[in-house]
């Protein structure tokens, strides 16, 4: 199931993940507490629909349960 | 960061990309080494997203000191990739938009440059911007 942007972006805060844009460009990532990031597909700013399988990867990346995630969208 | 403290690192990385199943008219682009996944609305749009996004990845793993080729993809990815390129139509790089509407999957391999300086005490620093145009081999898997 793809998922706003902007939903996805609480989701994430809510697992304690910063989603913020990378200094000096116009791209979006998302920061894990040690400072790990993963970049975030948003051509379309906060209405971008990203892809499910985009979810599992930054699921992957920060060692979230996806099915955890996907009752927070 | 002098041109005589650095080092040019060159590596193939592998990109899966096709259409979203779930959103119409996107495109997913995987790059299985670094396990990143972009998406865009054009193949084209996407696999550049995926090399970006790869390289943003790749640069800030470095200057962390940790290794970016240990976010690697899971098995069942590179199988499939196994399968696009032991299966699969092989053509050259500049036809990618050409042959992607009537392909169901792409695997790219692309050729990413790192700038790595490895003088000092501390992390590694990357800098993309010694990033040439990239390389395309491409295999692709015939839509059903």
């Amino acid at each position: 199931m793809p998922a706003r942007f902007r939903d996805l972006q609480r989701a994430l805060e809510a697992f304690g993940l910063v989603v913020t844009v990378a200094d000096g460009t116009s791209h979006w990532k998302v920061v894990g507490p040690k400072g790990k990031v993963y970049p975030i597909p948003a051509h379309n700013g906060l209405k971008t629909e990203i892809s499910d399988v985009y979810i599992r990867g930054v699921c992957r990346c920060f060692g979230i349960d996806v099915k955890d995630l996907l009752k927070l969208l | 960061m002098d041109v005589a403290s650095t080092k040019l690192h060159h590596r193939h990385v592998w990109i899966l990309a096709y259409p979203a199943e779930d959103v119409p008219g996107e495109w997913i682009a995987h790059c299985l080494d670094v396990d990143v996944v972009m998406q865009g609305p054009t193949v084209d749009a996407a696999l550049q997203s995926a090399i970006d996004g790869a390289l943003f990845v790749m640069k800030s793993d470095l200057s962390r000191g940790e290794d970016p080729f240990a976010r690697r993809a899971p098995e069942s990815d590179w199988s499939d990739l196994l399968r696009v390129t032991s299966e699969g139509e092989r053509f050259a790089s500049d036809r990618i938009s050409e042959k992607a509407p009537d392909m169901k999957k792409l695997a790219v391999q692309c050729d990413v440059f790192l700038d790595v300086d490895l003088h000092g005490a501390v992390a590694p620093i990357a800098r993309d911007s010694a990033v040439p145009a990239p390389a395309w081999r491409v295999a692709a898997a015939p839509a059903a």
